[in-house]
């Protein structure tokens, strides 16, 4: 119970904001009727320069910025059950396992309990806490089945993204309704959890499909180093739908929710219950002029009740607006805005309390980007993106690329972008404990924390069975969170620590015999952070994050028999590098598919196949919660 | 769809784009028109699906002379339309087509060629097993389709649309390729 509070308090204490409202994913170019296509040869076919039916998604190798795709093949294949343990699958992040229903994620560096300048989205709908600043990854779920990829971006909001994220982006995109027709059940079960799901989808008029899951997880919780319950257990349902309608002018609409509730803890003596519920809606449809228009719109509840850290609700409503313009000569712009609010309520709980308890928040911002091809193999993309908030004056955010393609399977790319972490409650409003005389004090003159960011990037696939991208980067970091001695007493919150962040991101793909294929990834993470002159604060860089400096991750996909697949990932993470230390440590798992008939699947996976439990993330109770190996046994059918 | 809000927003467009050009870079209205669109994937595959059936052989009992080749779409509306759009209408030699969508449990007695519009290896992987017992050539458009037994596979490099060939599979769907197809494919090879 006590790891768990102190955790809570770390989570409030330490958490960032990055808001912004992102790029819509989705841009399509206009669509031609090619009457004589037909007539041609397969040669001419082949000659062909076409556009994409999903431009941005599909021309992600063209991308002048550091990024992976996990596909939704490669989370099934992983046997993975949830977002935290299919995000390991990327080379670009870091996560660590924090107890079995939460996770640590960053990218670049910064990881901590709730990380802090990484942006979240699902299906376009931010998923970060705008409060804390944060993803609770043990509140976001998705039906991983229903999953069609992750793209993973580390760096600053891509090019694609329009700039808005400081350290990356993280995108889950599910399937389109009419990817996802038929009913699929899942039942799994193992040593540390069990989950249910149900799915099915059909078409609905003419054009439309939709499909409705429902889901139901049970993790049965783990223990701390210390030999005493880590209180972890989590019982959670959720149930969502999804509806698509294609028309036969291009236009495209997407009408999806999710609702859930979950108890954490609930055989320990303060239960922690979280609920919440969401509904988007997006149109993109073509205009005459050759231009596309995406809007987005969504509301969203989320609501957690944790008596011993922190309480907040949060109802939001927000709008977006993309237009991708027809390109115009060498140029292809993209224009658009968006407008959020939500109110926020934090009711006091036994160890803080906010002042003033409940706030009405707002962002608004516009951005434009301008793709501008300067010769054959040579692209510019200039970016800017303007926000304002509730609490400072309008940011700016540029971002500039360019890259360079010597040959088809070719890119060198470079970029310089400035990104912003602007002040979320937890900097402002945020007294801790809940009753006077306080130790940290929120502050209302805390300012944005800044980074200017420069990166260097090659990817290439030199021939059809091999590919691999390297990105080198440095971030001038300033303006961080810290604390103040305070005439009041305690420590008020303020920017006093500045430095710099270094890296280098390599991963490859290696199709070495038709069934066998290999995958690895290296990242190494140096962070160069120390106090301002005049700061007195209390603990230093470490309050901003624990970093491993090296990760390496392999990965083996066999396919046996057309029936029988084994998947084997390994990853490896060295200590972190600040107090409390976590030692170095790897894990294996390993994952066998059998596709006993065409309609049931069955999988039997082991997770850290070598060790009884190992250790990944340490909070401050000095006794962290240890991830013990773990057997999964899954059946899915198809009907 | 919201065809009045549609409408609406058209209407109202101008004022938002120049807005946001006014906002963010006084001055650069002057925008001129592009006028040749590429097209899309979607309608060059569904030309190659069309064309594929020049070089394909199907054993007497499969294909009689004269007989209506079926393609039988699975997984994707976009692309079905597009098939539809493309070659409904059309005759390949001295037959007759017909373009049909496929529903995973459907038979494919009578389908003369299957196209797999989605990229899931787990609906790729069932249908091979049914469209080699049927002798229907198998299309896809997914990494390591080949391997799950599609008999042709499309590939995007660069911008252009390719296609890649197994005939193993080909071989034991009771299929034949004239040679003039495996020339221009981006790769072939030969399963066992």
């Amino acid at each position: 119970m006590h790891s768990r509070l102190e955790r809570r308090l770390l989570v409030a204490l330490m958490s960032f904001l990055t808001l912004s409202i992102p790029a819509l994913g989705v841009a399509s170019g206009p669509v031609q009727v090619a009457d004589n296509l037909a007539d041609m040869s397969l040669e001419e076919l082949s000659n062909l320069q076409v556009t994409t039916a999903a431009k941005r998604a599909e021309k992600l190798s063209d991308v002048p910025a550091s990024v992976y795709v996990i596909t939704g093949d490669d989370i099934r294949r992983s046997g993975a059950t949830n977002l935290g343990q299919a995000l390991q699958l990327a080379p670009n992040l870091e996560v660590a396992q924090v107890n079995s229903e939460n996770f640590a994620v960053s990218s670049r560096g910064f990881l901590n309990l709730v990380t802090n300048k990484l942006l979240v989205l699902i299906d376009g709908r931010t998923v970060y806490s705008p409060v804390l600043s944060g993803v609770f990854w043990n509140v976001q779920q998705v039906m991983l089945e229903d999953v069609d990829r992750i793209e993973v971006i580390s760096g600053p909001g891509a090019a694609l993204e329009g700039a808005n994220a400081f350290d990356g982006v993280i995108n889950i995109i599910t399937k389109s309704a009419a990817d996802t027709l038929g009913g699929v059940a899942i039942a799994a079960g193992g040593n540390n959890q069990r989950d249910y799901q149900l799915r099915y989808g059909a078409p609905l008029g003419d054009a439309g499909a939709f499909r409705i899951y429902a889901m139901h997880t049970d993790d049965f919780g783990t223990t701390r180093t210390d030999g005493a319950s880590e209180d972890d257990d989590m019982r959670r349902d959720q149930a969502g739908f999804r509806y698509d309608y294609s028309g036969a002018a291009g236009d495209h609409a997407t009408l999806q929710g999710d609702i859930y509730q979950g108890t954490i803890g609930s055989l320990a003596g303060s239960v922690e219950y979280i609920n919440g519920a969401n509904l988007l809606g997006r149109y993109a449809f073509d205009l005459h002029d050759g231009s596309r228009i995406t809007l987005q719109s969504y509301i969203d509840h989320a609501e957690q009740i944790v008596p011993r850290g922190l309480s907040d609700t949060f109802d939001v409503f927000d709008i977006e607006i993309q237009d991708d313009l027809a390109r115009i000569g060498d140029h292809n712009i993209s224009l658009g805005g968006g407008y959020r609010t939500g109110y926020d309520q934090t009711p006091p709980t036994e160890v803080e309390h906010f002042i003033p308890q409940n706030r009405t928040l707002y962002w608004s911002n516009i951005f434009a980007q301008d793709q501008y091809a300067l010769t054959q193999t040579l692209t510019a993309t200039l970016g800017l993106k303007i926000e304002t908030d509730v609490y400072t004056s309008p940011q700016y955010m540029p971002d500039v690329r360019l890259a360079w393609k010597p040959a088809p399977d070719h890119l060198l790319w470079a970029a310089a972008s400035r990104a912003v972490r602007t002040p979320a409650r937890v900097d402002r409003d945020f007294y801790f404990p809940s009753q006077p005389p306080y130790l940290i004090r929120g502050n209302s003159e805390f300012q944005p924390e800044t980074g200017d960011i420069y990166e260097l990037g090659y990817r290439a696939q030199p021939s059809g069975r091999f590919s691999y991208s390297v990105t080198a980067y440095y971030n001038q970091l300033d303006n961080l969170r810290s604390g103040q001695p305070s005439p009041l007493g305690g420590f008020v919150i303020a920017n006093g620590m500045s430095g710099y962040g270094t890296g280098l991101e390599i991963w490859g793909n290696y199709q070495a015999l038709d069934n066998l294929r290999l995958s690895f990834g290296v990242d190494e993470i140096r962070q160069n952070l120390h106090r301002d002159a005049g700061s007195l604060d209390p603990t230093g860089p470490s309050a901003l994050g624990n970093d491993p400096r090296h990760m390496v991750k392999l990965r083996a996909t066999y396919t046996i028999s057309p029936t029988v697949e084994l998947n084997a990932a390994f990853r490896y993470v060295s200590q972190l590098a600040y107090l409390p230390q976590v030692p170095a440590y790897n894990a294996t798992d390993f994952n066998l598919r059998w596709r006993a008939t065409p309609k049931l699947d069955l999988s039997f996976a082991v997770l850290d196949a070598f060790h009884a439990q190992h250790v990944e993330w340490e909070d401050s109770s000095g006794a962290p919660g240890v991830i013990p190996r773990e057997f999964l046994l899954t059946a899915r059918y198809s009907f | 769809m919201p065809r009045a809000f549609k409408r609406l927003f058209i209407a109202l467009r101008p004022l938002a784009v120049a807005w946001l050009v006014c906002f963010l870079a006084p001055g650069c209205e002057a925008l001129a028109q592009s006028a040749s669109v590429p097209p899309t994937e979607a309608s060059v595959r569904a030309a190659f699906l069309y064309r594929f059936l020049d070089y394909v052989e199907w054993d007497r009992g499969h294909l009689e002379p004269g007989q209506t080749i079926v393609i039988a779409v699975l997984g994707n509306d976009e692309m079905l339309d597009e098939v539809q759009r493309t070659i409904a209408g059309r005759r390949s030699h001295e037959h007759p087509i017909e373009i049909r969508k496929l529903s995973a449990g459907d038979d494919l007695t009578g389908v003369q060629v299957v196209y797999v519009g989605t990229p899931s290896s787990a609906a790729i992987a069932a249908m091979a097993k049914r469209a080699m017992a049927a002798s229907a050539l198998l299309v896809t458009n997914a990494e390591n389709a080949l391997a799950l037994g599609s008999d042709i596979n499309f590939v995007e490099t660069d911008g252009h649309v390719r296609f890649e060939v197994d005939l193993g599979n080909v071989e034991r769907s009771g299929l034949r390729l004239g040679s003039g197809m495996l020339s221009v494919a981006l790769r072939v090879r030969n399963s066992s």
